[in-house]
């Protein structure tokens, strides 16, 4: 197959690469560039551990063709926090104690990044409604849902303090 | 790689995409993604033939506009159902059916054309179009556009060799709709069963009332027998009791001895709640 020129924008950093047409933005991130903050887990769009924002909306990767989103706006788990400080959700759910094994939370994260851009106050069943994508085997729902609605919090303070 | 190599074709227009699909062999075309990418994985997994095009169609415009027209609302094919959701002008009590279907990502990823001619027979949004009288409208190879009922297209199991371009709800909505569905436990979330009520309710009775059965084993049908008799009657909580005996799901499913008549049976008086209580808080 002939391999095109694609033009991917990543955590606002133009990539150009050489596709053929067939792989997949998870390939892409985790092979071609070595963003493996996205993680591999099901690949058959089951899990969201391999959730990334396309404009702002949670997509799975792992069935997203990475030829399809050229020219759009893709935001990793590495492109979330500024400089060395934690985004408000990653601070979240560090402080809310809301990771075990951490393996599905690059995905939940993001989700939730999104719930935040949009309802910055979220109820319960709003959050669950947004994660609801997300398999965590360590079951540790109730805290994320704390560390969401805490999020909310943070960025709250952070909005009146600067 | 997890897929197979194809030729990837990105096609700016409706007629460029039309002339790539009918001319090439061995193609199909990517609508959302959700069912197509994934069943090209399995394909390969197993070792199966694949295609050597895929056409994706998101980068053309003229299918993913929602619009407001005279009969009714018209919803291009490449409409998300998150653009769904979050469009006023879709009405209110669709957009409550449409938040229960998949999950986040599926919603911002599926789309409703990828949804109703992928030929996954338990997919959701075929029972609902169906309920709600849809007309689809599909783009042939000479460049016509022609029209067909959700109804006229899943009696003959879903298939086309055209294009679907836009999806028509006719309207504005006095209709009354109710949904259920029951979801196997499964992060796909695929339902077991659905169903899907509308009906007319001017003077606050059920009047040509469409009932669409789907047992997610084969495609959505029509319970005629009881939209007859629901026609006519009150939609009150009192309706609902005295419908419940009448429910016979031999009707739609000769093969349902035991829980699934049950099941059935609740899955359909649920509906009627839900379209009931819709219709107080929404119409």
């Amino acid at each position: 197959m002939d391999k095109k020129l694609t033009t991917l924008h990543i955590n606002k950093t133009k990539y150009q690469l050489p596709l053929e047409g067939h792989e997949t933005l998870l390939e892409v991130l985790r092979d071609q560039i070595g963003l493996t903050g996205t993680k591999s887990a099901c690949s058959e769009a089951e899990c969201g551990a391999c959730t990334v924002l396309i404009d702002g909306q949670s997509v799975l990767s792992c069935i997203t063709l990475a030829c399809d989103v050229e020219g759009r706006d893709i935001l990793t788990i590495e492109g979330l926090s500024q400089n060395e400080e934690l985004h408000p959700v990653q601070q979240a759910f560090l402080e809310k104690g809301a990771v075990q094994c951490g393996f599905c939370i690059p995905g939940m994260i993001l989700s939730s990044h999104a719930l935040l851009s949009e309802n910055p106050q979220p109820e319960t069943e709003q959050i669950q409604k947004s994660i609801d994508g997300h398999i965590c085997r360590c079951a540790g729902y109730h805290k994320m849902i704390d560390a969401v609605k805490y999020a909310g919090e943070l960025i709250a303070k952070k909005e009146r303090e600067s | 790689m997890d897929l197979n190599p194809f030729q990837y074709h990105a096609p700016q227009s409706l007629k460029e995409a039309a002339d790539l699909y009918f001319k090439l062999s061995q193609v199909k075309l990517l609508a959302g993604g959700t069912m197509l990418l994934n069943s090209l994985k399995t394909a390969k997994k197993k070792g199966l033939k694949t295609p050597q095009h895929i056409i994706s169609l998101k980068r053309i415009p003229e299918l993913k506009d929602i619009r407001r027209e005279e009969g009714g609302l018209s919803i291009g094919a490449m409409t998300t159902f998150a653009d769904l959701i979050r469009s006023p002008l879709v009405s209110q009590e669709l957009r409550n059916i449409l938040r229960q279907i998949g999950t986040t990502q599926i919603r911002n990823m599926g789309t409703a054309g990828g949804n109703l001619t992928c030929r996954y027979t338990w997919t959701e949004l075929g029972t609902v179009m169906m309920s709600l009288n849809a007309l689809l409208s599909f783009y042939n190879p000479k460049g016509e556009s022609y029209t067909e009922t959700a109804a006229e297209f899943f009696a003959k199991q879903a298939k086309t060799k055209d294009i679907l371009t836009h999806i028509r709800v006719p309207g504005p909505e006095p209709r009354a709709v109710g949904y259920y569905r029951l979801p196997k436990t499964s992060p796909l979330d695929v339902p077991l069963f659905a169903v899907c009520i509308s009906a007319e309710c001017a003077k606050g009775t059920f009047q040509d009332t469409v009932i669409t059965i789907n047992r997610g084993t084969s495609f959505p049908c029509r319970y005629r027998e009881l939209e007859a008799q629901l026609n006519g009657k009150t939609m009150t909580p009192e309706t609902i009791s005295e419908m419940y005996p009448l429910i016979q799901p031999q009707a739609f499913d000769p093969h349902c001895e035991g829980y699934k008549g049950h099941m059935y049976k609740i899955g359909i008086r649920d509906t009627l709640k839900n379209l009931i209580k819709g219709h107080r808080d929404h119409g």
